[in-house]
């Protein structure tokens, strides 16, 4: 029953994993772009919950009504002002940008909100689980954010898929010079699909901080797992995200079970065997490309 | 009265390499106009400047309808009414046809300048029947004539008041280039104005009223289509 | 380090030469400069010398890095897995007895060979991806050193076999390895870089596809200059160890390693030979001037490296030879026209 509960465990972690990667990947599918601080920004929509919820006085899941347009407006005004220039500059320029913007916010956080371990105190919602069976309990907030995580995915495809702005990212995507010639502003077109990237960032974070505990220096393990996520359901599928994050839940849990100090290390040693046997991901469809 | 399309002094660069220099050009409502000349002899460039893809000098001056056009970015010109039909049909390839030409049709949403359009799905799917047949594949997955169909009809549904058309017959066998020429003039009979690159100089010529030929990003000849000989055609491509 | 005439032709015709004014300027230079550092433990205080050793270590990691970035063309946020590789094989000699000092050949070894499975897994991926994906394997580095209880599990452990040198010979023999390995860096890039490896690199930065269709081994020249930054790094890692004489995992594997070594050769100057140095003195500076400011002097790094990265792309060293050929150690060719 311990390794079904692993299991189970794992799968609702890997709802978390799925919600952080697919920010990443909507930003590297429109505009090519890795952003290297994705995992600070999930930190700072976690401290940005942390004041809103000790200045309003409200749950963690209400902040998010401030939190998710605070972040969505980040997100486009980063574009505008940093990456859209760094595009400009080569392929290393939103490298280097993006890692610059990483070690600032880290340490900006650090210094505004101390090294302290911090939670969002997310009430009985929090602690209430849903009893399925025999020592095998699964909490209503963890379900939740599986749901949630599906929801956004689900939501973000339709949006890529059907409607005029998926299709004018998906343009810009394949080609900004004609997609100008079309009329599209590529600037506009990046900054909403930045600005809905960070608004999954913004939902990410929260989720993150209630379930657990977080730190100002989380940021870049939570870049990574996002990562691992991405390449392992493979390129450019939101599905395959979705895959991916659930793949690197259940090897963390599945690890953590045979030691706990081994968790983080089998969800990498998963990562590497996916990149080695199967390069481009369990998934790979081209969704976003 | 000046023209629809207005064009003086207009220079243009790649770096330090001059490849336009001075170029004069009025097109008129309702009229088609040829370029032609030899490879590299900045007939594209001189689309793609018009289009707001080339940087545009202090001294240059593109008009539209009498409203300057320096400073402003290629998809704001779209907007306005310049509509290009890039080089190598350049189709969106993870984009369904269908998509393709929809992209095209929010440029126009934006200009309310009568209310009225003029292109839509149906309207090419008329002048191009195999495109309406295609519809839901993807831009990647068609063959270079259907390509180009596809990239004219988006260049339709942007409403554009300038078409401007770049190498349309390269690489296509000559029973399609006829298709598509046909469709060209249709369109030109409609009264759209046009300004066609074209090495296929026959083709171009049947279409067009007039003709400027360009020789190292210069003027080498210009004059009405029905009065250029092939002789002076051949000399400006080559200088003598 | 002559002018090579291509024959031994009339005067008015080109020359290629790989030299410039500046560089055989430096060329003379150089030699008593090295002499003088060389000498610096019987002239100045061990504190002297002891930063040195932090400047040196600097260096290196920034000549690596722009090995890897600025001629690789791959922009690795990972290399602090070797930096932490190397510190612990300082750390595994010790433990079997071996001189902490061969330790540090051993630590060039050990990421030399580690760096080539690792290169066949990150190869697999480009960009930005590529950089994640070697900051993973660092992080396994780090997840796997610390299940070994023997090396002191997560809290690290000392180097205890230089306990019976003198602590000025120790300091001092330490220096001199720090100096070496500089000048084998910068002089083994710079010799690099002239070889066939170094056209075949610049071809590949400029145009990937043309240089694997006219034949050059896009793949084998990366993996070369792949495992030769890991070694490097590997050997930075052991300089750590033997100048500190303490190893912790989260300080050896920290990726804040990799952010030391994006900013110095992002301000210095990517692609240069002369860039990182230059940046590696600028980052040492600001380093000692507010390191008491805690994390914001970390803060203000980034800030730098982004305004560099979005403003001046050819970092310091760009603006100081704006305009001019000033090239210490010219990597290429140029063409003289004699009068």
């Amino acid at each position: 029953m311990t390794w079904v509960n692993a299991i189970v465990q794992g799968l609702l972690l890997g709802g978390v994993y799925a919600l952080f990667a697919c920010g990443l990947s909507l930003v590297f599918g429109v505009l090519r772009i890795v952003n290297l601080a994705h995992g600070d920004l999930t930190v700072l929509a976690a401290f940005l919950a942390v004041v809103a919820t000790g200045t309003l006085g409200v749950n963690p899941l209400v902040s998010l009504v401030v939190v998710v347009p605070v972040m969505a407006l980040l997100g486009f005004v980063l574009q505008r002002a940093l990456l859209h220039r760094s595009l400009q500059g080569g392929e290393l320029a939103p490298l280097l940008v993006t890692f610059g913007l990483s070690i600032v916010l880290q340490n900006a956080l650090l210094q505004t909100f101390s090294a302290d371990t911090r939670s969002l105190p997310a009430g009985e919602f929090g602690t209430a689980s849903l009893q399925l069976g025999d020592g095998l309990a699964v909490g209503w907030l963890a379900l939740s954010t599986l749901v949630v995580a599906v929801a956004v995915l689900a939501g973000l495809q339709v949006v890529l898929a059907r409607t005029p702005i998926g299709r004018a990212m998906r343009a810009t995507s394949d080609d900004p010079e004609t997609a100008a010639l079309m009329g599209l502003d590529d600037r506009r077109v990046y900054a909403i699909a930045t600005a809905i990237a960070l608004a999954t960032v913004a939902l990410a974070g929260v989720f993150y901080g209630m379930r657990g505990t977080f730190t100002p220096t989380l940021g870049p393990q939570l870049l990574i797992f996002a990562f691992e996520a991405v390449i392992i359901g493979g390129l450019g599928s939101l599905w395959g995200t979705l895959l991916g994050g659930l793949v690197l839940g259940v090897a963390q849990a599945v690890g953590a079970q045979i030691q706990p100090s081994y968790g983080v290390l089998a969800g990498h040693l998963v990562f590497l065997v996916v990149l080695a046997a199967r390069p481009s991901g369990l998934l790979r469809r081209k969704e976003l490309r | 009265m000046s023209a629809l399309l207005r064009v003086r002094d207009l220079d243009a660069y790649y770096g330090h390499f001059q490849a336009l220099s001075g170029i004069e050009l009025d097109v008129d409502a309702g009229e088609a106009v040829a370029v032609i000349g030899a490879n590299g002899a900045g007939k594209s460039t001189l689309l793609r400047a018009i289009a707001g893809l080339v940087a545009q000098p202090a001294g240059a001056h593109v008009e539209l309808d009498g409203v300057e056009l320096r400073g402003v970015p290629a998809h704001r010109r779209a907007r306005m009414g310049v509509s290009l039909v890039p080089e190598g049909r350049k189709l969106f390839p993870s984009l369904t046809v269908r998509e393709n030409l929809l992209i095209a049709a929010s440029a126009a949403a934006g200009r309310s300048r009568d209310g009225e359009r003029r292109w839509s799905l149906d309207a090419v799917y008329d002048l191009f029947p195999n495109v309406g047949r295609l519809r839901d594949r993807p831009g990647g997955a068609l063959s270079g004539g259907e390509q180009q169909a596809v990239a004219i009809g988006r260049g339709l549904m942007a409403e554009p008041r300038v078409l401007l058309l770049d190498e349309v017959s390269l690489g296509l066998a000559p029973v399609v280039v006829e298709q598509l020429y046909a469709a060209l003039g249709t369109i030109a009979a409609s009264g759209m104005a046009m300004l066609v690159v074209e090495q296929d100089v026959g083709a171009a010529l049947r279409l067009a009223g007039r003709v400027l030929c360009l020789r190292a990003g210069r003027t080498a000849l210009t004059g009405a289509a029905s009065q250029v000989t092939a002789a002076a055609v051949t000399a400006a491509y080559f200088g003598k | 380090m002559t002018d090579v005439p291509t024959t031994p032709a009339p005067t008015t015709a080109p020359r290629v030469s790989r030299t410039t004014a500046a560089s055989r300027v430096a060329a003379v230079v150089a030699l008593p400069v090295v002499l003088l550092l060389a000498a610096l433990p019987y002239l100045a205080a061990p504190n002297v010398t002891r930063l040195l050793v932090d400047l040196f270590t600097l260096v290196l990691l920034a000549t690596m890095w722009n090995l890897l970035a600025g001629y690789g063309g791959m922009i690795s946020v990972g290399q602090q897995g070797f930096i932490g590789l190397g510190a612990y094989a300082v750390l595994v000699a010790d433990l079997f007895g071996v001189n902490p000092y061969l330790g540090l050949v051993l630590a060039m070894v050990a990421a030399a060979v580690l760096a080539l499975p690792t290169a066949l897994l990150v190869f697999r991926l480009h960009g930005g991806y590529f950089a994640i994906g070697t900051w993973v394997v660092a992080e396994v580095y780090r997840l796997v050193t610390v299940e070994f209880r023997a090396v002191g599990a997560g809290s690290g452990a000392s180097v205890t076999g230089l306990s019976a040198v003198p602590p000025v010979l120790r300091g001092a023999i330490t220096y001199w390895c720090a100096l070496a390995a500089v000048v084998v860096a910068i002089g083994g890039v710079y010799l690099l870089m002239r070889s066939r490896l170094g056209l075949a690199l610049t071809a590949i930065r400029d145009e990937p596809t043309a240089a694997a269709t006219l034949g050059v081994r896009v793949r084998s020249a990366k993996r070369i200059v792949f495992v030769v930054a890991a070694a490097g790094c590997g050997l930075a890692g052991a300089l750590i160890a033997v100048d500190s004489l303490r190893v912790q995992p989260d300080s050896v594997y920290s990726v804040q390693w990799s952010a030391f070594m994006i900013f110095m050769v992002v301000i210095g100057g990517l692609g240069t030979i002369e860039g990182p140095v230059l940046g590696a003195v600028v980052f040492f500076a600001i380093q000692q001037l507010l390191a008491p400011y805690g994390a914001w002097y970390l803060v203000v790094l980034g800030a730098v490296a982004i305004a560099a990265a979005l403003l001046a792309r050819r970092g310091l060293w760009g603006l100081v030879t704006l305009h001019r050929d000033v090239r210490l150690l010219p990597t290429g060719h140029r063409l003289r026209q004699d009068r």
